[in-house]
C-alpha cells in the first residue's frame, strides 16, 4: 500500500496514465491473485470427470467451484472477492440454454429456414439475455460482504446491443468503436457496489484509436500475407494454375495468427480504457495491461495446452489470472470501510447461461 | 475456536473476531465492542474449497470470513454434503489420477466412436447432388497434390 498522487508509479507501463479528474492524495492497493496451478488442477480435473460421469449435471457445481476459486483468490486491500451463486439455479439456467441450443442445432435438420428464424430470434432476445447475465453476475459477486448489482434497463440494452448496429455498415464500420464505447458506458454506469453507483468517465471517441490501430495492423498483415503468398505461388518452381494445398493451409494459419495478435492488442487497450475510467465514489482503478505481455501469455498457454492434450488448461488459466491481477490497482480516495449495502433479491441464471452457450460478449 | 473478519451486513467495515462453540453448543463471536451468541443451525456455511476462505452467514445478515478451514469444519460438521465430498475427492491423489484416466478414455471414445458415428449419420443425410458440388474443390486439390507428388518423383 502506498500513498500516490493520482498516477501510480509503474515501471513497465510508464506510457499509461489515468485520465485527470482532480488532483488529490490517493492510496493505491494492488490486486493480487493467490491461486496456484497444482491446487486448481485438482479442482478442474475432478470437476471435469464428475461432469462427464453425471452426464453434465455436475457441471453446475463445477462452475460454482471454479468461480469461487478464482474470486476468492483475487484480493485487493487485503480482502478477497466472493462468488455467491448457487449450483441449482445455474443447473436450471443450463437446462434452458441446452434446450435452446439443442433446438437451434436440430432445427437445421428440419429446415434451414426454421434454423435461420431461430438464429434471428436469439439475436433479437440477445440484449435481454445480456441484461439478465449482467444482473446475475453482479448480484452474486461481493467484496467485503457488500454485493454488486446491475440496474440497466432493457430499452437501453436494445438500443446499444441491437438497433445501433444498423449504423455500423452504413458508416463503413467507422461507428463501431463509438458503439463499443456506448456499450461499455451502459455496462459500467448501471453497476453499483452496494449503494454506490459506478461512473464511466471515458468519451466514446477514446475507443476509436485502438480500433483504428487494430484495423491498420490487420490491413498491413493481410497485405503482407497476400503479397508473400502471391510471390510464392507465382514465382515458385511449381508455378501452376492450382496452388499447393499445403501452402493454402500455411496461409490460413498465418492469417489467423494475425487475428490472434490483433485480438490481444485490442483486448489490452480496451481493458485499460474501461478500467482506467471507472469511478466508484471517488475511488479509481488503474489497469496497465500490455499487448505484448498478453501475446506472450496467450502464445505460451496455447502451446502448453496443445502439447499437454489440454491437461495444462488450469496452469494457463492461473497464469492469465495472475497477470491480469498484477496489472490492476485500486486507487482509494478515502476510507474503504464506508461503503454501505443495498437490498438484494435473487436473479435467475438463465440469461447468464444462455449467453455463455451462444458466446454473447458481456461484462467490462 | 477460529479467528475471522466480521462484517455487519450494512457496511464494508471489517472487525477482527474470535469464534468458539460454547459448552451449550452455541456459537460465540467476540470482537471489539461485539459479543454475539447463536445456534450453529441458524448459520449458513460456505463449502470448503482448497485453501480459500470460508464465509459464515449469520441470521442477522452479518457475515464472518475466515481462512481457518479446519476450525470451521470442526464447528460445523456434516454441512454441504455434495461440495464436501468434492473437496475430499480433490485432495486424494488417486482420485485425481482416476479423473485423468476418465477424461482420457472419454476423449478417446469421443474421437474414435462418437465423431465417426456422427459423421456417418451426417454423410447419409447429405443429398448426392450437394455431395457432388461440395466435393469438387477438394477432389481438385487432391488431384493437384497427387500430380505434384508424382512430378517430384
Amino acid at each position: 500500500m502506498n500513498a500516490v498522487q493520482e498516477t501510480p508509479a509503474d515501471g513497465g507501463a510508464a506510457e499509461m496514465r489515468l485520465p485527470p479528474v482532480e488532483t488529490r492524495q490517493m492510496t493505491d492497493f494492488s490486486f493480487e491473485f493467490t491461486g496456484n496451478a497444482t491446487e486448481y488442477f485438482r479442482i478442474w480435473i475432478v470437476n471435469l470427470a464428475l461432469s462427464i460421469v453425471t452426464l453434465g449435471i455436475y457441471s453446475a457445481w463445477a462452475k460454482v467451484r471454479t468461480q469461487r476459486y478464482f474470486y476468492a483468490n483475487t484480493r485487493v486491500a487485503g480482502a478477497p472477492f466472493e462468488y455467491l451463486a448457487r449450483p441449482i439455479p445455474i443447473l436450471k439456467g443450463r437446462l434452458i440454454a441446452f434446450v435452446l441450443f439443442g433446438g437451434y442445432v436440430l432445427s437445421g435438420h428440419i429446415s434451414f429456414r426454421v434454423q435461420i428464424a431461430l438464429a434471428l430470434l436469439i439475436a433479437i432476445v440477445s440484449p435481454w439475455l445480456i441484461v439478465r447475465g449482467l444482473k446475475f453476475r453482479a448480484r452474486y459477486s461481493a467484496w467485503r460482504s457488500i454485493n454488486f448489482s446491475f440496474h440497466g434497463g432493457y430499452g437501453d440494452a436494445y438500443v446499444n446491443y441491437l438497433f445501433l448496429y444498423v449504423l455500423v455498415p452504413l458508416t463503413l464500420f467507422i461507428y463501431y468503436p463509438f458503439l463499443k464505447g456506448r456499450q461499455k458506458r451502459y455496462v459500467v454506469d448501471h453497476h453499483q457496489y452496494g449503494t454506490q453507483a459506478l461512473h464511466f468517465n471515458a468519451l466514446n471517441g477514446e475507443f476509436f484509436p485502438p480500433y483504428l490501430g487494430a484495423f491498420g495492423m490487420m490491413f498491413v498483415w493481410y497485405l503482407m500475407v497476400s503479397i508473400g503468398t502471391a510471390m510464392l505461388v507465382l514465382g515458385g518452381h511449381n508455378a501452376s494454375r492450382h496452388p499447393n494445398p499445403t501452402m493454402i493451409y500455411v496461409m490460413v494459419v498465418v492469417l489467423y495468427l494475425g487475428v490472434f495478435l490483433v485480438a490481444a492488442f485490442i483486448s489490452a487497450r480496451i481493458n485499460n480504457i474501461v478500467y482506467n475510467n471507472i469511478d466508484i465514489g471517488g475511488n479509481r482503478l488503474f489497469s496497465t495491461l500490455r499487448a505484448r505481455d498478453l501475446i506472450g501469455i496467450y502464445t505460451v498457454n496455447t502451446l502448453a495446452i496443445l502439447c499437454s492434450v489440454g491437461l495444462l488448461v488450469p496452469w494457463a488459466m492461473i497464469r492469465l489470472a495472475r497477470y491480469r491481477a498484477s496489472r490492476l490497482t485500486l486507487l482509494s480516495a478515502g476510507n474503504l470501510d464506508t461503503f454501505t449495502a443495498a437490498p438484494t433479491s435473487d436473479v435467475g441464471a438463465a440469461g447468464s447461461e444462455v449467453d455463455a452457450v451462444f458466446d454473447i460478449d458481456i461484462g467490462f | 475456536m477460529f479467528e475471522g473478519r466480521y462484517y455487519d451486513g450494512l457496511t464494508s467495515r471489517a472487525t477482527p473476531v474470535t469464534c468458539d462453540i460454547a459448552g451449550d453448543g452455541t456459537l460465540a463471536v467476540h470482537g471489539e465492542n461485539l459479543a454475539l451468541q447463536m445456534m450453529p443451525g441458524s448459520i449458513e456455511v460456505s463449502p470448503r474449497l482448497a485453501r480459500t476462505f470460508r464465509s459464515l452467514r449469520l441470521p442477522n445478515g452479518a457475515q464472518i470470513q475466515t481462512e481457518d478451514n479446519d476450525g470451521v469444519d470442526a464447528a460445523f460438521p456434516n454441512r454441504n454434503r455434495v461440495e464436501s465430498l468434492a473437496d475430499r475427492l480433490e485432495r486424494y491423489p488417486y482420485v485425481v489420477a482416476a479423473s485423468v484416466a476418465i477424461i482420457l478414455v472419454a476423449a478417446f471414445m469421443l474421437f474414435k466412436i462418437a465423431v465417426p458415428w456422427a459423421a456417418e449419420r451426417a454423410a447419409r443425410r447429405i443429398p448426392a447432388s450437394v455431395e457432388k458440388i461440395d466435393g469438387r474443390p477438394g477432389a481438385r486439390g487432391a488431384d493437384v497434390s497427387r500430380a505434384q507428388t508424382d512430378g517430384a518423383r
